[in-house]
């Protein structure tokens, strides 16, 4: 540090010494100023300078004067410079040369003002260098004893026409001061001055601490000479006044206009630093704004702040440059206050809850009572000081865009507010309260879309939470803006995007038949038990069918639509996710169909009670109206029918004695098969006792609903089947065609006591498949089933044998029951998943469609016109076919290039037409 | 191995036993969905054979009677109507045996 501290106080040196090149007139000048710390230099070497001879000097004089007025204009070449200082040292030279004959009498006017100019201006000369920058000497210690002699010059020459009127060249020692306190600042104090910030040593309130010492300490010394000369206008206050405030105003342009860049970042970086510690003061105990400045020693900064604005003011820094920095940092200080405080706190603590119900938006008021009370005191404080004004508009001013700022980070932060839902509601309350013009909402919109691109619909995302994101946004956007114009604007890229997903609809039908009342539990994990719970909500239930009335003149809580609404804009009632929802997954069918497909799937399956279908369809029928439920109705009829019939017929057959024989309880349930969602039949030979049973059952249903018959689906339904081994026995549920499957594998051991020795039974995987006549998938899926439950095992080319005993298999190969183990998690998954059904279902019911369209194609092809193009065709079909050609054109490409593969179809020049049969 | 099957849970689907074509004459609908007036088909929604061998929705079929222009004509033939009294077969509205319990 002290070698720094030389290694600068040696670059001062220097450029002292090049702006004042050493002289060989005056050597020691340089050395005992410096050594002295600037004394005034008559009295250094008065007595060196008396020994000279003053005749060449003083004859020389006048001419020197005439030059020094030529020059005066243009003052700032060192030439000048230079003959304005010998000029000064020929001066003090003189005065003592001459102080000895100022009693002669008979001098003329023109001397005496020559010999009053002299004594004055030595007098009041500034000191050539300076050695330390902060100060420049004190100003003048004779003041006190200050002499006639001076006293009596400074009459004459401030009021020469008077005194002397003979004097011919005489000069204005005001004006001559002011532009001798010019030269010494621009030669001498800017250059110290860039020393200071130049010199990064101490921090940057230590450098303009330098920096406002030497002005002041430059101030101090030109007004001295000032103070001296307007002591010559004795009562004469209004004059000396006058001087002294022109004065000042030339001091202060001149250093108003020393703005340097360093000087500004350092002015910069210490109006920060002390502003936000003032602004940050705001924050304490309001719960908001961790961090910002907590602990800073405010009266401290405000201190420091003032005494620097007032040395500012004092040495000329105040003007209109620094009032526009003071802006810029203040209006960076509110950029950062509101960053800081409020990015991404939405939340209240418990006790300021109540508070913020009383007065709305949390942040938003915060931050209007900050700029009101801090932000804006601080600016009228500090304008005051520096002579400026503000107007109340321009509070209200700042007020406007501070909320406007406030309102561009919660756009930003808009989308983790919808993911925070509902916990951020405080932040969706700032928003909410400043998004007034329609610009922001525009912005807002834009920047949610962004954010929403680039953070939700990407592949990555599974649809479970998009759909889940998509309910939070309805919710949030809704309380944001109950028209929904702005929701509406930022969906269509999610719809697409849930318009790519297949599973969008299932995962939204499961979630309406979830159970509501377990939201937490295993069952309902990965589903949107958020839709059960909504559906059930009694809010969502009464939904006002009003909508159709153009207006309620009731409604008192009524308002214009928004000025950004489209053409076809139509005021929504209320939140209503589900059928936001819904709509955004397509139409109303595909949804419909759907939620059909999987009620079917679920009444089919063993379960005892539909109480949630049954409650799931009837809100569902409030929504979309009855007829378009009106199969899911008839299917619960079914259900319901089936079982009282079921108890009947087994009455009845009991009653017959028929049933008693066998131990097989046989239950059926009999659809109406035009009100299902498309039931493939996958017939297959039904177990032998089961046949019997199954022949009694149709007979007595006919018995019972005349002239009707019965179509069994044999693939469908359950079994319960008891394998009895050499060593266990199993008692299992399984699907249809598994218990035929394995019933194929029974060994009657009573019939067979003899030939035991036979061993386990075996069967190969065409023998089944012969015997049964049975669907090879669902041939294959039931033996992985039962490979999976250890009952039959494959020994190699597609071979399968009954494991007799547990023992044995595990005596076998290890690599053998790994092999068991895997193919046991395999088909236990595939198990769980009623995965054979569904897709089979869609297989023959697309390979129904695809032989009409077919059909309808070849007709075409020969009755209408023999070669088409895709377009054509596509048109056709769309509006020949029925229910319509659900197929896109690529779709239609795509199976007009199966037939055309199979030789059914050719393409000649980009039409398609049918081979000529040879 | 010994398999016992305990129990069996079927599934089926019902259809009118009725030998022609699928669709009602009147209402174009097919026999086993119902008339454009019924929800539920089956019993609520029963099929009249006529002497003439052409079937209809119940309640198409009594609609159409009661008109004056129909003259107690099938519809499909024009021979005078009359439907089958067979034994086992619904003999008219509202009787077809309901089986609860």
């Amino acid at each position: 540090m002290p070698q720094h501290s030389a290694r600068v106080r040696t670059r001062k040196h220097n450029i002292f010494r090049s702006v004042f090149p050493p002289d060989s007139s005056q050597p020691a000048s340089l050395a005992s100023a410096v050594g002295v710390a600037g004394e005034p230099i008559p009295s250094s070497y008065g007595p060196a300078a008396a020994s000279t001879s003053s005749s060449a000097s003083s004859s020389s004089r006048p001419k020197r004067h005439a030059a020094s007025h030529s020059s005066s204009g243009s003052a700032h070449g060192s030439a000048a410079v230079t003959g304005r200082r010998t000029r000064g040292n020929h001066s003090t030279q003189q005065s003592s040369a001459t102080s000895a004959a100022t009693d002669a009498p008979g001098v003329s006017d023109q001397l005496r003002w020559d010999h009053a100019w002299h004594v004055v201006t030595s007098r009041i000369q500034l000191p050539t260098s300076v050695a330390v920058e902060d100060s420049f000497g004190a100003p003048a210690p004779e003041s006190q004893d200050l002499d006639v002699t001076f006293y009596d010059c400074l009459s004459l020459v401030l009021d020469p026409t008077a005194t002397l009127p003979q004097a011919t060249h005489v000069e204005d020692i005001l004006s001559w001061h002011s532009r001798q306190a010019r030269q010494h600042f621009l030669h001498q104090v800017l250059p110290l001055l860039a020393a200071c910030t130049s010199s990064h040593q101490g921090s940057h309130s230590q450098v303009l601490r330098s920096i406002i010492g030497t002005l002041e300490a430059a101030h101090r010394q030109y007004l001295y000479g000032l103070t001296l000369i307007t002591r010559g206008f004795r009562n004469d206050t209004s004059a000396s006044e006058a001087a002294m405030a022109k004065f000042r105003r030339d001091m202060h342009a001149i250093v108003g206009n020393s703005w340097t860049p360093e000087l500004i970042t350092v002015l910069r970086s210490v109006l920060h630093h002390n502003l936000r510690i003032i602004l940050g003061s705001g924050n304490r105990g309001s719960g908001l704004g961790p961090g910002w400045s907590r602990g800073a020693n405010v009266p401290k900064a405000r201190g420091e702040l003032f005494t620097l604005l007032e040395s500012l003011q004092n040495v000329g820094l105040g003007g209109d440059r620094f009032q526009v920095l003071f802006a810029e940092i203040m209006d960076a200080c509110m950029q950062d206050f509101i960053r800081d405080s409020y990015s991404k706190v939405w939340k209240v603590s418990d006790g300021r809850r109540n508070a913020r119900a009383i007065t709305g938006p949390l942040c938003l008021n915060h931050l209007r009572d900050w700029v009101e009370n801090h932000y804006s005191r601080l600016a009228v404080e500090v304008l005051g000081r520096l002579g400026g004004q503000v107007a109340w508009n321009d509070v209200e001013r700042w007020r406007d865009v501070a909320i406007g700022r406030l309102a561009t980070l919660r756009m930003h932060e808009l989308f983790d507010i919808v993911l925070h839902w509902p916990d951020s509601k405080g932040g969706l309350d700032d928003l909410a309260a400043s998004v007034t013009t329609p610009q922001r909402r525009l912005h807002l919109t834009d920047a949610f879309s962004a954010s929403l691109q680039a953070r939700l619909l990407h592949p990555g995302r599974s649809t479970l939470d998009i759909l889940q994101t998509y309910i939070s946004m309805i919710r949030t956007f809704h309380a944001l803006d109950h028209s929904k114009v702005l929701l509406d604007r930022v969906v269509p890229a999610l719809k697409l995007c849930l318009w790519n997903r297949d599973d969008a609809i299932r995962i939204v039908v499961t979630g309406l038949l979830a159970n509501p009342n377990g939201a937490n539990t295993d069952e309902n994990k990965g589903k949107l038990v958020e839709l059960a719970t909504i559906l059930n909500e009694t809010s969502q239930q009464h939904q006002s069918r009003a909508d159709d009335e153009d207006l309620d003149w009731n409604d008192m809580t009524w308002v214009p639509d928004p000025v950004d609404a489209g053409v076809n804009y139509k005021r929504p009632k209320n939140e209503d996710i589900i059928g936001t929802l819904i709509s955004a997954l397509g139409l109303q069918d595909v949804f419909i169909k759907e939620f059909q497909a999987i009620v079917a799937e679920r009444l089919l399956s063993k379960q005892a009670s539909f109480q949630q279908e049954i409650k799931v369809l009837g809100l569902l029928k409030k929504r979309f109206g009855e007829a378009a439920l009106q199969n899911c109705d008839v299917m619960i009829r079914d259900i319901v029918d089936s079982k009282r019939v079921d108890t009947v017929l087994r009455r009845n057959l009991k009653d017959d004695g028929e049933l008693e024989a066998s131990s097989l309880a046989y239950h059926s349930k009999i659809l109406s098969r035009l009100f299902w969602p498309s039931l493939p039949k996958d017939p297959f030979t039904v177990p032998a006792p089961v046949v019997e049973v199954q022949k009694k059952y149709e007979k007595g249903f006919e018995q019972l609903k005349s002239s009707r018959k019965l179509n069994w689906l044999d693939h469908l339904g359950s079994a319960t089947v008891r394998l009895d081994f050499d060593d266990r026995f199993i008692e299992l549920d399984c699907k249809t065609y598994e218990a035929a499957v394995i019933y194929e594998f029974h060994n009657d051991d009573e019939n067979d006591d003899g030939s035991g020795a036979a061993g386990p039974v075996q069967r190969t995987f065409n023998e089944l498949w012969e015997k049964l006549m049975i669907d090879e998938d669902l041939l294959e899926s039931a033996l992985r089933f039962w490979v999976a439950q250890r009952v039959v095992r494959d020994v190699g080319n597609k071979t399968y044998v009954v494991l007799e005993t547990l023992v044995e298999s595990k005596q076998g190969d290890d690599d053998d029951l790994m092999e068991d183990e895997d193919a046991l998690d395999d088909g236990l998954d595939s198990y769980e998943q009623p995965s054979p059904k569904k897709p089979k279902g869609i297989n023959t019911k697309e390979r129904e469609q695809r032989i009409v369209y077919w059909q309808f194609i070849v007709g075409m092809l020969t009755n209408s016109s023999p070669a088409m193009p895709l377009g054509q065709i596509a048109m056709m079909m769309k509006m020949l076919i029925a229910d319509g050609c659900p197929w896109s054109n690529e779709e239609l490409q795509e199976f007009l290039a199966e037939k055309i593969a199979e030789g059914e179809l050719e393409i000649v020049g980009g039409k398609y037409r049918l081979p000529k049969k040879a | 191995m010994k398999v016992t099957i305990k129990e069996w849970n079927s599934v089926a689907t019902w259809q009118w036993d009725i030998p022609e074509d699928d669709v009602c004459g009147i209402c174009q609908a097919q026999f086993d969905g119902t008339c454009p007036t019924c929800k539920y088909p089956g019993d609520d929604c029963s099929l009249l054979s006529g002497k003439c061998g052409h079937s209809f929705h119940m309640h198409c079929i009594m609609e159409w009677i009661k008109q004056e222009s129909s003259k107690g004509q099938c519809p499909m033939c024009r021979q005078p109507f009359e439907w089958r009294d067979q034994a086992d077969e619904t003999p008219g509205p509202n009787e077809i045996p309901v089986q609860a319990d």
